[in-house]
């Protein structure tokens, strides 16, 4: 295998890498860089399905939502035991437990909504949010509307000091691992053959669906690896916060912000969502600093200037300004 | 315990929230019957509506009835200004691209909204008393809230079916080259579809506050994107009337299902019927995603 053909994903990897060294050497980094990690995480699992696809999931905070309930909910019953089991052994269930259940949730929903095209899909899945948190609320499932804690759990279970490294420290960590496997996931599959059928899928459908391409198989596929992996999002962020409710789990705000980074950076591309949630990511902790509260009266208008404007993103608007040259084969 | 009376009376009301229904939903399959855009940030219209009747009550002691008028005016205005300023710009692109513009516009609506008139929720009684049906009482503004819909809804019919305007927009449904081959200025139809659309739905904002009299706060248009999007595929998206259809139907399988919900004792009926709500929209597109009106 030529080390070449991949040098793009090594360059990402590196500038992530070095990214994740800073946040380990800086301690005054701490707080910027993690909401750097979890926005582009997030973006990353967005675009794995909307960027390859075009198709737009309005409810996609829902498989955050449930993997940090299914997380959480995880550590609290494993902790309720006399004698808890091993730290790793906990957290461990937990992520696969976030996963299981988004990709579950992933395969009814999609089971269904991906046989649809373009807005019917919109349709079939905007109340999804609205849907799960009124079930929560509605049979009183994991606490329903009083939120789910884990804080006190895991301090008797353990002790303070590892509460305090296992939420600020560790949790970054897995939420940055779930960016790396994210990144990989989408690199691996525009490599592939799946990424090649949902190319054709993206000029046009029908044509596609005529030449041989299994449409609404490729879209389950790509589908599911995204809730699943937002689903781990999830988990991690479970075991950072620690706490869960849901109005905050539920927010649209988490969707608009995953497509705001995704078409800011660049739809269906790797590099996209890195760039666009640096700078996402910055302006968001200046905005919050100075103006709190107003972040989303900021964003939908640049979101709506964006789509009429600029609906490529910058890689997009890159790869255009340096078509042919080394640069282009470069963002991915 | 349930009589028979209970039942006439649930659905009767039922009926009445449903022409309401109906009227709130119109707009959205109008819209992308004509425009084929999908408006994804409906509700925000819905809640614009409500804050009308709101503001035009508590300032200047105007009814709902009056202040639909109001309502309809602003969406009217609203929809001109949106496709020139930005839907014009879009239509003919990639399907996503509207979609994400209209969503951020809900969510700039709801902002400016919580901006200006912040997050706590506003209400207001405009007490007319109740009738008697069956010996269950009946507030007589959820009476005229129904009617007033369905006589809106009847004017759409025959400005639709008898003026020129109204055979121009049929004519675009149809085949939008074909209209303008034959000198409809496509452009022209598109601008008018969206104001009326948007103009119905924040009149029908503006009478939700007939049916709902508190809970006015810039969220609550997406329990109604919700409604509205079940009711739109149950009347087969893109037929304005169809909807209507739907929207009846709609109102008396909520009042019902919240019944029967209540009944059954299965946890909390409000958020139980809400989440039933989004169940309907998977199961109906995966039976008949053509919508049940449809042949």
């Amino acid at each position: 295998m030529d080390i070449r053909t991949h040098r793009s994903l090594i360059i990402l990897f590196l500038v992530s890498l070095i990214l994740l060294f800073v946040r380990v050497g800086i301690p005054e980094t701490r707080q910027i860089l993690s909401i750097l990690f979890f926005y582009i995480a997030l973006s990353e699992v967005f675009n794995l399905f909307t960027g390859l696809t075009l198709y737009v999931c309005f409810g996609y905070v829902a498989f955050v939502a449930l993997g940090m309930y299914g997380g959480g909910a995880t550590i609290k019953y494993l902790l309720s035991a006399s004698s808890p089991p091993p730290l790793a052994v906990v957290l461990a269930c937990a992520f696969a437990v976030a996963g299981i259940l988004a990709l579950i949730l992933a395969l009814a929903v999609g089971w269904i909504s991906v046989r649809l095209k373009g807005a019917y899909f919109a349709i079939a899945t905007i109340g999804l949010n609205e849907g799960l948190k009124n079930l929560i609320e509605g049979t009183g499932i994991w606490g329903g509307s009083s939120g789910l804690v884990i804080a006190n759990d895991l301090i008797q279970s353990y002790n303070y000091d590892t509460f305090i490294f296992v939420t600020s420290e560790l949790a970054d960590y897995l939420i940055f691992t779930v960016y790396a496997v994210t990144i990989l996931c989408i690199y691996l599959v525009i490599k592939s053959r799946l990424g090649y059928g949902l190319a054709a899928l993206r000029e046009d459908e029908e044509a596609a669906n005529v030449m041989g391409v299994n449409v609404v198989r490729y879209k389950l596929i790509v589908f599911v690896i995204s809730a699943t992996l937002a689903g781990m999002l999830g988990a991690g962020k479970m075991i950072k916060d620690v706490a869960i409710y849901p109005p905050q789990a539920f927010a649209v705000s988490y969707t608009v912000e995953a497509i705001v980074i995704s078409m800011l950076g660049g739809l269906g591309t790797v590099t996209g969502p890195v760039i666009g949630g640096l700078i996402y990511g910055v302006l968001k902790y200046v905005l919050t600093v100075s103006f709190p509260g107003l972040q989303l009266l900021a964003l939908a208008p640049a979101l709506m200037a964006m789509c009429v404007m600029f609906p490529y993103g910058i890689v997009g608007w890159l790869r255009r300004r340096f078509k042919g040259s080394k640069i282009e084969s470069l963002l991915i | 315990m349930v009589t028979a009376e209970y039942v006439i009376f649930v659905t009767i009301a039922g009926v009445m929230l449903g022409t309401f229904y109906g009227l709130a939903t119109i707009g959205l399959s109008f819209t992308f019957g004509i425009l084929r855009i999908l408006n994804s940030g409906h509700g925000s219209f819905v809640m614009i509506g409500a804050y009308i009747s709101y503001w035009c009550f508590a300032l200047l002691g105007l009814p709902p009835l009056v202040s639909s008028l109001l309502a309809f005016a602003v969406g009217f205005f609203m929809g001109f200004a949106l496709y020139h300023g930005l839907i014009s710009r879009v239509l003919g692109g990639p399907e996503l691209i509207s979609l994400v513009l209209m969503f951020a516009f809900g969510i700039f609506l709801q902002e400016v909204a919580k901006f200006s008139w912040s997050a706590s929720p506003r209400g207001f009684t405009w007490g007319l008393g109740s009738i008697n049906i069956f010996g269950y009482e009946y507030p007589l503004t959820r009476l005229i809230g129904g009617v007033v819909s369905a006589v809106i809804v009847l004017v759409l019919y025959v400005f639709l079916f008898r003026t020129k305007s109204g055979n121009a927009i049929r004519s675009v449904v149809e085949d939008p080259e074909g209209a303008a081959l034959c000198g409809v200025n496509v452009s022209r139809v598109y601008a008018l579809s969206l104001a009326i659309a948007l103009g119905l739905t924040v009149a029908s904002g503006a009478l939700s506050t007939l049916f709902v009299s508190g809970g006015i706060e810039p969220y609550m248009g997406d329990p109604y994107t919700t409604r509205a999007f079940a009711i739109a595929v149950l009347g087969g998206l893109t037929s304005p009337f169809g909807s209507f259809l739907a929207g009846l139907l709609f109102g008396i399988i909520e009042n019902l299902s919240y019944m029967l919900l209540s009944l059954a004792n299965v946890g909390n009926p409000f958020s139980m019927t809400r989440f039933l709500t989004f169940a309907m929209i998977l199961l109906v597109l995966l039976i008949r995603p053509q919508g049940l009106l449809k042949r």
